[in-house]
């Protein structure tokens, strides 16, 4: 009965505990913070750097610029990409603050320094005065100008990334990557040790950069942890429901099965049993030499084993 | 009640405790290298390459030079110019065959501008000997420009160079090799094409048939013009801006400089006639005196220093740009 009830309340603070475990594991499943995170920066500028070495904060991730239009990118070794971005205007994702959020630093291209005398050499070839050959009635065969229409202006496209921007040669660029609203680049695709230099093929302001980030969350126990507390919680439940359920005649039968094995079948001491023998008060039973030597002489005039016929005096009793 | 609060309760507050361990944000680390630590790559050069015999090829169809606007410049523009119009006098001579294979390119590893950028082009065909083509880079912005081109002196080897991968470093003029300067060795060669092949400087290079080829001109043209009571006389001046170098993987040095000749042939009581593939390049009217120009590329190998071996001309090029009574404008 004791043990029973030992039983019912282990099975009872059980269920309290795993209780406990599944509220924890349930909090910590639900404030887990996701493994695939998603660093982002609002951009103003036409053109976005990411450096080699910051590259490397996401292996296996992916970098993206936002637009409007074509976007191009290019990689290129660091000290050139320094020297083609000494004339522009430009936006170098610098660190991570925090998981989602991407430091930047605006560049912007030195102002060309206004000279201090004006040039003395300016008017040294201006002749105003109109030559007298020239014909003062305008030219009958003078005719508009149809040359003025503006030469098409080059710029990187998806079929041809390496077309020169405003007259500036692509040379110095290695691998391109082109892109329409949105340009994706998988990390891993740009060469290690290289400048990744990312702009609208129009000169237009790029509108913002992501990169993609995986972050190794501690959260192997979580798992564990629920399935122990349903476990315990199980065990509890158990046991609570054993609380509510009337276990005397059980007991009772237990119990009298318990007698049962104690005793013979009808209450009687069996002869020659121990119980007998514990009642005839040789709880302990003695051994004498005599009663040894005896026994074996028995043994040996009439023992089972003796053949009563091979010497004739043989008896059994 | 009361139990169950502080339960829920301690579960939140752990639950909170390990939500806050999830890792730091990432650090940035040191990137490794470039793999590639020469200026361009394999496809960098080629792409130029491709754009330039493009180019070229255009230009050739069109037998002028307007379309030779980004990848085709200095010299070579100007050279070809001449070819264009040599061609178009009756049995002119057509333009240098600059076959696109190359057979190796060599590369700078500099950081800096100008860069240079070498070609060495198959055989164009069994009598002539393949191009060493120079293009130069002046700044970020400019394109890798075809300047020069020079076939190979017959007989001569180029030296090993540096891989494409790490480039060729390339040197300035007064680098020294030894205890003289490159600077030194394209004057002293300056000198004895100046001076003949009988200056003291003519033992201190390698033979090579493209001086040889200048003293034989000089002394006809001297023969010519003293027949006639008149003289020659030839002006060589280098091109500083425009001569590079590249260490070589010896540690020796290749050098690329172009070079302005004149060769001017006067006569008295006399007219000098000059031969009718040259016809297109006159520039003026030639009676008594005429004055060639030239656009010259040498490529001298500069052993290293302690080598048994002289410098010696590997690469050369002598073009007439110009012929007028007057000389160089």
């Amino acid at each position: 009965m004791e043990i029973l009830v030992s039983l019912r309340t282990t099975g009872l603070i059980a269920g309290v505990i795993g209780v406990v475990l599944l509220i924890v594991g349930f909090v910590a499943d639900s404030v887990r913070p996701p493994e695939d995170v998603v660093a982002h920066a609002d951009v103003a500028t036409s053109v976005v750097v990411y450096e080699p070495d910051f590259l490397t904060i996401s292996p296996g991730g992916q970098v993206s610029v936002e637009g409007n239009g074509e976007i191009v990118a290019y990689t290129a070794r660091p000290v050139d990409a320094v020297a083609w971005l000494a004339d522009v205007n430009y936006t170098e994702v610098t660190s991570l603050p925090d998981w989602e959020v991407l430091g930047t630093r605006d560049v912007a291209k030195p102002s060309p320094s206004a000279s201090p005398e004006p040039s003395s050499s300016a008017s040294a070839s201006a002749s105003p005065s109109p030559s007298k050959k020239a014909s003062s009635s305008p030219s009958s065969s003078a005719s508009p100008s149809v040359s003025a229409t503006p030469a098409p202006v080059m710029a990187p496209s998806l079929n041809d990334p390496f077309v020169a921007m405003e007259g500036r040669t692509t040379d110095q660029w290695r691998d391109a990557y082109t892109g329409t609203d949105q340009l994706d680049i998988a990390v891993d695709s740009v060469p290690a040790g290289l400048t990744l230099v990312v702009m609208s093929a129009d000169g237009t302001a790029l509108t913002g950069t992501d990169i993609s980030l995986t972050r190794v969350v501690n959260d192997d126990w979580i798992t564990p942890l629920l399935w122990w507390g349903a476990i315990l919680v199980l065990v509890g439940l158990i046991a609570l429901v054993v609380l509510f359920i009337d276990l005397r005649p059980a007991q009772a039968r237990g119990e009298s099965w318990m007698a049962s094995r104690s005793l013979g079948r009808k209450g009687d001491i069996k002869d020659g049993s121990r119980r007998s023998r514990r009642a005839a008060g040789a709880a302990i039973p003695t051994a004498s030499l005599d009663d040894a030597q005896e026994s074996s002489s028995d043994a040996l005039d009439g023992g089972p084993d003796h053949d009563p016929g091979s010497d004739g005096t043989g008896d059994r009793s | 009640m009361k139990r169950i609060a502080v339960v829920v309760a301690s579960a939140f507050g752990v639950a909170a405790i390990l939500a806050g361990c999830t890792p730091a944000v990432p650090v940035a680390g040191a990137a490794s290298p470039p793999e590639v630590t020469a200026a361009t790559t394999t496809d960098q050069s080629g792409r130029i390459q491709s754009e330039t015999f493009a180019e070229l090829a255009a230009a050739d169809g069109a037998k002028s030079t307007d379309d030779l606007t980004v990848r085709v410049g200095g010299d070579a523009k100007v050279i070809r110019a001449a070819e264009y119009k040599q061609e178009s006098a009756k049995k002119g001579p057509a333009p240098d065959v600059l076959p696109a294979d190359m057979q190796a390119v060599y590369v700078t590893s500099d950081e800096t501008w100008p860069r240079v950028m070498v070609g060495i082009s198959t055989q164009p065909s069994k009598d002539t000997t393949p191009v060493v083509s120079v293009w130069v880079q002046d700044d970020v912005d400019t394109p890798y420009q075809l300047r020069n081109w020079a076939h190979m002196v017959p007989g001569a080897t180029l030296p090993a160079m540096p891989g494409p991968t790490v480039g060729a470093e390339q040197l300035a003029l007064d680098s020294s090799i030894g205890d003289t300067t490159l600077q030194t060795v394209m004057d002293n060669y300056l000198e004895l094409i100046r001076t003949g092949k009988k200056s003291d400087l003519n033992a201190t290079f390698a033979e090579d048939s493209y001086r040889n080829q200048l003293f034989a001109n000089r002394d006809v043209l001297t023969k010519v013009a003293k027949t006639a009571d008149g003289k020659y006389v030839d002006t060589v001046q280098p091109v500083q801006d425009g001569s590079y170098a590249l260490a070589t993987a010896d540690g020796g040095a290749l050098i690329f400089a172009p070079v302005r000749q004149t060769s001017s042939v006067s006569v008295k009581d006399a007219k000098v006639t000059i031969p009718p593939a040259d016809a297109p390049l006159v520039d003026g009217k030639i009676v008594d005196k005429a004055t060639y120009e030239y656009r010259d590329m040498i490529v001298m190998y500069v052993p290293p220093a302690g080598s048994t071996d002289l410098p010696g001309v590997v690469a050369a090029e002598h073009h007439a740009i110009r012929i007028s009574p007057d000389g160089a404008k």
